[in-house]
């Protein structure tokens, strides 16, 4: 039962934790950029809710290592040690052990491992020659048969949410306890207020129990009740032989019931809100009753002479509806920051491992990202952010000799462009070397030679699966996940990947994604019957062709000149199989579209329109169909299905191929 | 109060009874608190705890100082029924004995 009750609020306490950890990182890494001193206290907050936190939840480990962590920070906080490179590092190693840890925590695996043991040793040593001898000498009395815990609590302590009886529960899971309630200071019946705790206990404890195991059950209560642990200097009774086993089972079974549990709900589907959201939410579903309400007189008495009210009441409502849906949408919006956040640290890792010297610019980190968006785009950056400072960014002696401060740049932007999102990573380093692109695309067959091909066209070969100009493979990179997994992960999002390089000044690879997945802004597009949804971001334009624009190539294929450059043209029809369908180029419209780097022309009769397409999933009402991205369902009624602009590229170039 | 006849028995006869809830826990008690410090009037009570199934210390601390008070009146409280949930509460916080709950538990 208890055990039931506890994993619901695990997924939070995972997801806090998670982000104190982050909140624990930034702040380290502004300390180690010769940060303001109190950081030491928002590190030291994050570090002691977590081990609270682990402690109630049933995860003594994490509450161990958290508890060396924070008697460092303790010492960090109160000035008796310095705060130094080597405490920083050591701390950041921390962080991500324990990140490690909740990992497994989710995973429902044995918390503890060899790193973490090695490196709550560290912890332990690093607190210095006092300090150590300290936790030696407490360590020296770390283990014992037998434990005599004096507990009181304060009478608040229940009303802060902390049941003395689950702390029992808990410490019964730790060995065999002899449980002796203290009532001296119990009031009577009539002077007792029911949510105050009078009593106080003294417990003795026997099994193989280390102290901070018994003290990281009452972790969470530490201040809010009197508390000592002594061992127990008893000659061991006969039936102590039997303790130890009777403990170990029974801390098996409390691991096993809590391992189970988190294993269920590791996938997060939950997603936090700010309470101004909500609040204007509440406001607008206030303002659309109040519209309904007078449209809704109309219904019982209406003449003419009150058309212009009622023409003003639907203008009210279309707003207010509009209003609402953004609103909706907006809390599935979180702040990008919370993937920036990781790039301080790796980008510092990173550089110091290469030598490198470089500065981390970051901008827009407010800039909001559908959810959904957001988990999956931090791959790809992590791919830019480390190929830029691996590629791009010179070594500093190369920088000085090209005449640039010996510092690269690595700038990390996010904004809004129209409806869309924009994500920058932009370096100042050597730009992209265009002879080994070439190169090694001639090598892997991709080009013949580079020969008029525009510095673009070069650009887009490191987009090719396999590519990779990286001539040793690193742990960094070259590691076969190349630009082409970028490309594909922020495809399959509904955005693109551009970049744009200049020799010698460094290079900007650019994501537009759009704000939301379960939204699009579209232009619907008449093809016989059927009505199509084109995807805004991806339409170049529209043209009106005749028909002596278009060639045909060998195999079949079809190609228009557009700009300069000839595109293969795709008919809408052809690919869906339309009936009643325009034929004749002239008497139908090209849009000509961008998907996975390429441009291509769709052939369509004709546009209905501009329109915001809420998209509908073909794949869990009906199955996948290669080039389509969903259905949405049009004012009429009817269904029209929405195009997947690469996915018709790709289905093309695989035609081609055939 | 006590002219209440009851055909239930001995512990039960001229007793005022009080039955726990299921959820007797913190939330609960600003209910029960005043039904059990009108029962510590010095006659014999009788508390049902069989359909106990969710319990905190504060309740138990509750159900101590009600005995206390009860016992201290020149009454008595004997139980009609403890649940498992009782019984565990009661010994994992050491209040078994003053609790004085049934050895055999009634259903």
């Amino acid at each position: 039962m208890a055990n039931v009750s506890m994993a619901q609020f695990h997924q939070v306490f995972f997801e806090e934790s998670l982000e104190g950890l982050d909140n624990m990182e930034t702040a380290l890494l502004a300390l180690d950029e010769g940060g303001d001193k109190e950081l030491v206290h928002t590190i030291f907050r994050a570090a002691h809710s977590i081990k609270g936190g682990a402690a109630t939840f049933g995860f003594p480990e994490m509450s161990a290592f958290t508890h060396e962590a924070e008697s460092l920070l303790d010492e960090l906080r109160d000035g008796r040690r310095p705060i130094d490179k080597p405490i920083i590092e050591l701390l950041l190693r921390s962080v991500d052990c324990l990140r490690g840890m909740f990992a497994r925590a989710q995973a429902g695996q044995p918390l503890n491992d060899e790193a973490a043991e090695a490196l709550r040793g560290e912890l332990a040593a690093a607190m210095g020659r006092e300090a150590a001898t300290e936790v030696k000498a407490r360590r020296s009395g770390d283990h014992a048969d037998a434990w005599v815990i004096r507990f009181r609590p304060h009478p608040g302590m229940a009303a802060s949410g902390n049941d003395p009886l689950r702390l029992m529960r808990e410490l019964k899971a730790l060995g065999e306890m002899k449980v002796t309630a203290e009532l001296d200071k119990l009031p009577t019946l009539d002077k007792l207020e029911p949510g105050e705790c009078h009593i106080g206990w003294t417990i003795e404890l026997r099994g193989q129990t280390k102290r901070d195991a018994i003290k990281s059950v009452f972790d969470w209560v530490e201040d809010e009740c009197d508390l000592t642990i002594e061992p127990l200097h008893v000659v061991a009774p006969p039936a102590a032989a039997e303790a130890p086993k009777a403990a170990v089972a029974d801390v098996a079974t409390a691991r096993a019931a809590r391992e189970g549990a988190p294993a269920a709900s590791a996938e997060s589907s939950s997603v936090r809100v700010s309470i101004d959201k909500i609040d204007s939410m509440i406001d607008l579903v206030g303002e659309l009753v109040i519209t309904q309400s007078m449209l809704d007189q109309f219904r019982e008495n209406f003449d003419i002479a009150k058309l212009a009210m009622l023409q003003e009441g639907l203008t009210q409502l279309a707003r207010h509806t509009r209003e609402l849906q953004e609103s909706v949408m907006g809390i599935r919006m979180l702040p990008i920051g919370s993937v920036f956040n990781r790039f301080p640290r790796l980008v510092r890792d990173l550089s110091s491992k290469l030598g490198k010297n470089v500065r981390l610019d970051m901008h827009g980190e407010h800039t909001e990202l559908d959810k959904t968006v957001l988990e999956k785009i931090g791959d790809p950056l992590v791919h830019l952010v480390r190929n830029a400072i691996d590629h791009g960014l010179e070594m500093p002696d190369k920088r000085r000799a090209a005449g640039k401060v010996e510092q690269g740049t690595l700038r990390l932007e996010a904004f809004h462009r129209g409806g869309s999102i924009v994500v920058e990573v932009a370096d100042d380093g050597a730009g992209l070397n265009r002879e080994a692109i070439v190169a090694k695309a001639v090598q892997r067959g991709l080009i013949s030679s580079g020969e008029g091909m525009s510095d673009e066209a070069v650009a887009e070969l490191i987009f090719q699966p396999g590519f990779s100009t990286a001539a040793v493979t690193t742990d960094l990179s070259g590691r076969g996940v190349g630009m082409d997994v970028v490309r594909r992960n922020v495809a399959d999002l509904g955005g693109s990947v551009t970049i744009r390089s200049t020799p010698g000044k460094g290079s900007v690879f650019t994501i537009v994604l759009p704000l939301t997945l379960a939204i699009i802004d579209g232009l619907s597009a008449a093809v016989g019957e059927e009505s199509y949804i084109v995807p805004l971001v991806s339409i170049v334009e529209s043209v009106q062709l005749k028909t002596e624009a278009i060639r045909s190539v060998a195999g079949g294929g079809e190609l228009f000149r557009f700009r300069g450059e000839y595109l293969p043209v795709i008919r809408l029809h052809e690919v869906f199989g339309c009936a009643g369908a325009v034929r004749k180029i002239e008497d139908g419209l090209m849009i000509v579209v961008e998907g996975d780097g390429s441009r291509v022309g769709l052939f369509v009769d004709g546009l209905n329109g501009q329109q915001q397409a809420v998209v509908k999933s073909l794949e869990a009402n009906y199955r996948r169909v290669q080039g389509v991205s969903g259905a949405t369902i049009l004012a009429d009624g009817s269904v029209a299905l929405i195009v997947d602009i690469a996915g018709l590229v790709r289905l093309q170039s695989r035609r081609k191929a055939a | 109060m006590g002219s209440k006849a009851s055909s239930k028995g001995k512990a039960a006869a001229a007793a005022t009874g009080i039955v726990l809830p299921a959820d007797c826990r913190l939330g609960a008690l600003d209910t029960l608190a005043p039904q059990l410090r009108e029962a510590a009037d010095g006659s014999a009570a009788t508390l049902d705890g069989a359909a106990v199934e969710k319990v905190d210390g504060a309740a138990m601390q509750l159900l101590v100082a009600f005995r206390r008070a009860a016992v201290a009146a020149g009454g008595s409280v004997a139980w009609a029924g403890a649940s498992d949930v009782l019984h565990e509460a009661a010994s994992l916080l050491g209040l078994g004995a003053e609790l004085d709950l049934p050895a055999v538990r009634s259903a």
